[in-house]
């Protein structure tokens, strides 16, 4: 009986979500009815869908192999973790979990004068996608007969990350449905000024904090998971986190004028919109099975067409609603904006970010209306990606790091250009050093660029924080930038100077990499809970000779779906990492081993860190001030 | 200068480094479409070899063959054509005969095809998208590999 409760409360929550969203229509008695009401019926949708969700997982405790859900993507021998964790690992489980958060943060919507509006939009947005997993995708659909045993998660998504990386990605990704709610609710109530962006900044900041960690969660799988030494490939699925992480990242320092200054309303609404549709197109993208990923192991082109429809009448009804409704919305004074005032930059900031955005956004689509209008498969590679995306963001990040010192309203773009000055003499020293170390070259130039912005951002956002004083947003601003530098740090050391080298190695052959001298010294066999494993043995040495350290890179054959995956072994030091994986020995004895030398990748994930504690630190200060204490 | 002149030139001066900016994208993204043939679209369209593009279809049995150092020679077949690929390097895991395969290189002189890369497959389930559409295509299509 138990799959059938689960089908229950998703039904009951579609009912209140659809009673909740009449609060549209215009008729002044149901609305008075219904306000009594929002609230106490947001909590309950939320209850009816957590308990769905226990339900699922609960079949999945239980191994009921008399549900389809369970039977294509459990099994027996799975460790309990991933029997859980695998809950969202399918499609109709993570769209259960997508509805959850859609749901939940319509529940904790603090009240307002925008509440009703704000929650009937979240209703709308929450029972489109209820109907969604009941007429396209129900979880609980039961299969007949029974079987004896399930088919296994893939292997490949058995990792402790991926028991937290798709609940924070979808944080994110949902989280932006309450600002896209609470603009909607704006444009209706003709209303945006600095209360509007005090009310948003908070879920801005939850959300864009929650998808920074899950993209940074997602890219460390893919480096430790995938074995090929890299962190981001320019997947589609990838760029689908990464289009509303840069729109959203334009979105709250445009909603900081407006929170500071009462300016820039349309923009922040326009782009609360447009967050919330990359979302959904991210959604559309990994579930239509449009465009061919390595994410896409589970699509359905009916589903991606509910999905396009869902998009198109909401965004579509929000940008009309944007039409029709704008002119009522009016900024704070009538000034002009100064090009070189703090608003200034912040808004061209805005334009290169989008315009970055908008390069990625290309670059994923293209092939998929290459094939619908031309009937031609392609892909685009990876490294126009590199050469448009690096630059185009690369200008922000310069901007990032005298922005701060700049003031609001009336240009002071020469004070502040006088107090970038221990900046300048960072970039130059170390241009100095580079060129002193690797002498002039094409390598060189790279390196002047990508280090000499990290010193620029670094030594300018440290300048800042020294003399920002009582700033209230001093840390939240730092960590930011700090972060960004960091991250960029990592990218270009473990870039630049990565070296890799691989081998086809018989017993006692060495593999020589910066410094590291590696000999394989035989395999043996291993057995997991689920799966076999040919564990390479390395001997990694110094120069001189010396032991350092044994790496066990593996080779896993999961018997249930006769599927296999390398398990990477990774030696981190301070300088960087000394990276492995192996793949099947051939009859002859021949194992195939693959070295990398990564230096300082993990940069890459303390800038992951620091961005996201940015927008954590930006949210405590909120806290803080509702608590009524002085800051 | 007035405010207003200011903000002519700052507008004017935005529009032409969007304008840049543009154009370097799009001159960025013309060099760097990598075009996907089935064997059968190669024997027909014989692309010109200057450009990478990418080759998909099963491996055919009997045809891995070893080579001195760590290169290996393989066909790749969608049933209709054939065509020869060269490889050196490491092989993704699940590498086999008669498994999909999508190899990414340029042509050779010898109309041999030459591959970089040859993209990972993770799951004995799993038949990249394109593979399964060459064989569609070419008739060769025997039953879902991937039904879910």
């Amino acid at each position: 009986m138990t799959a059938e409760f689960g089908v229950f409360f998703l039904v009951l929550a579609l009912v209140v979500s659809l009673l909740q969203s009449t609060y549209f229509l215009p008729i002044v008695a149901m609305q008075q009815m219904l306000a009594r009401v929002m609230r106490p019926a947001a909590y309950l949708q939320n209850l009816c869908i957590a308990l769905a969700l226990a339900v699922l997982i609960v079949l999945r405790l239980n191994s009921d192999f008399s549900v389809e859900n369970v039977v294509a993507h459990s099994n027996l021998s799975l460790p309990t973790l991933y029997k859980v964790a695998g809950t969202w690992g399918n499609h109709e489980g993570s769209m259960l979990l997508w509805v959850f958060v859609l749901s939940l943060f319509g529940a904790l919507l603090p009240s307002s004068k925008l509440q009703n509006y704000t929650l009937a939009a979240q209703s709308a947005l929450c029972a489109g996608f209820l109907s969604f997993i009941l007429f396209t995708s129900n979880p609980f659909a039961r299969r007949f007969p029974p079987t004896i045993d399930g088919e296994a998660l893939n292997p490949m998504l058995q990792d402790m990350a991926l028991s937290i990386h798709p609940p924070l990605l979808y944080l994110g990704y949902v989280g932006f449905s309450i600002v896209f709610s609470l603009a909607v609710a704006s444009l209706i109530l003709g209303k945006a000024d600095r209360e509007f962006a005090q009310l948003v900044h908070p879920w801005i900041m939850a959300s864009w904090s929650a998808l920074t960690i899950g993209i940074g969660l997602g890219s460390w799988w893919a480096y430790r998971e995938l074995g090929w030494g890299g962190w981001w490939f320019w997947d589609p699925v990838e760029n689908a986190s990464l289009l509303p992480w840069l729109s959203a990242t334009a979105l709250f320092h445009s909603n900081i004028v407006l929170k500071k200054r009462g300016q820039f309303a349309h923009w922040v609404l326009l782009l609360a919109i447009i967050t919330f549709g990359l979302s959904l197109l991210g959604t559309f993208l990994v579930r239509s099975g449009a465009i061919t990923s390595v994410h896409s192991f589970a699509s359905d082109p009916k589903r991606g067409i509910f999905i396009l429809v869902y998009m198109l009448v909401s965004i579509g009804g929000a940008l009309f609603l944007y039409s029709i409704r704008s002119h009522k919305i009016t900024n704070e004074g009538d000034e002009q904006i100064v090009p070189t005032s703090r608003e200034g930059l912040i808004i061209i900031n805005n334009l290169f970010i989008l315009t970055a955005c908008s390069a990625v956004l290309l670059g994923t689509l293209y092939p998929m209306f290459a094939e619908i209008f031309g009937g031609e498969k392609l892909t685009v590679g990876a490294p126009y990606f590199e050469a448009t995306f690096a630059p185009l963001m690369a200008i922000p990040l310069i901007f990032a790091a005298v922005t701060p010192f700049v003031t609001w309203k009336v240009s002071s773009l020469k004070l502040a250009l006088r107090s970038m000055l221990p900046a300048l003499l960072a970039v130059i020293a170390t241009a100095i050093l580079l060129v002193a170390i690797g002498g002039i070259g094409e390598k060189t130039i790279s390196a002047i660029a990508g280090f000499g912005l990290v010193a620029w951002l670094t030594v300018g956002s440290v300048s800042w924080l020294l003399r920002a004083g009582k700033k209230r947003a001093k840390y939240a601003v730092f960590l930011g930038h700090i972060g960004a530098a960091v991250f960029v740090a990592g990218v270009v050391a473990s870039s630049l100077y990565n070296s890799e080298t691989q081998g086809l190695l018989m017993v006692g052959d060495k593999l020589n990499i910066v410094g590291y001298s590696v000999k394989y010294d035989g395999i043996s066999d291993e057995k997991g809970e689920n799966f076999t494993a040919k564990r390479a043995n390395l001997v990694v040495a110094n120069q001189a000779g010396e032991e350092i350290v044994r790496l066990f890179p593996e080779y896993r054959t999961y018997a249930i779906r006769g599927s296999s995956t390398s398990e990477t072994a990774i030696y981190s030091t301070f300088a960087g990492d000394l990276y492995s994986a192996s793949g099947e020995t051939s009859a002859e004895g021949k194992t195939p081993i693959r070295l990398y030398y990564k230096p300082m990748i993990y940069l890459i994930w303390l800038g992951f860190v620091l961005v996201c504690s940015s927008g954590i630190v930006s949210l405590a200060r909120i806290n803080y001030k509702k608590t009524g204490q002085k800051i | 200068m007035k405010p207003k002149h200011q903000r002519l030139l700052f507008v004017l001066a935005s529009m032409v480094v969007l304008c840049v900016g543009g154009l370097f994208v799009l001159s960025s993204f013309r060099d760097n479409l990598v075009f996907f043939y089935s064997p059968s679209d190669i024997v027909q369209k014989m692309p010109e070899n200057t450009k990478t593009i990418r080759v998909g279809g099963l491996v055919k049995a009997g045809t891995i063959e070893n080579l001195s150092g760590d290169k290996i020679r393989f066909v790749i077949t969608d049933g209709a054509a054939d065509i020869n690929v060269s490889y050196g390097g490491l092989l993704p895991n699940l590498f086999r005969e008669g498994q999909g395969c999508i190899a990414e290189g340029k042509i050779s002189a010898g109309n041999e095809f030459v591959a970089e890369k040859i993209l990972a497959k993770h799951d004995e389930k799993y038949m990249p998208k394109e593979v399964v559409d060459a064989l569609k295509k070419s008739g060769n299509w025997h039953g879902d590999g991937d039904a879910r």
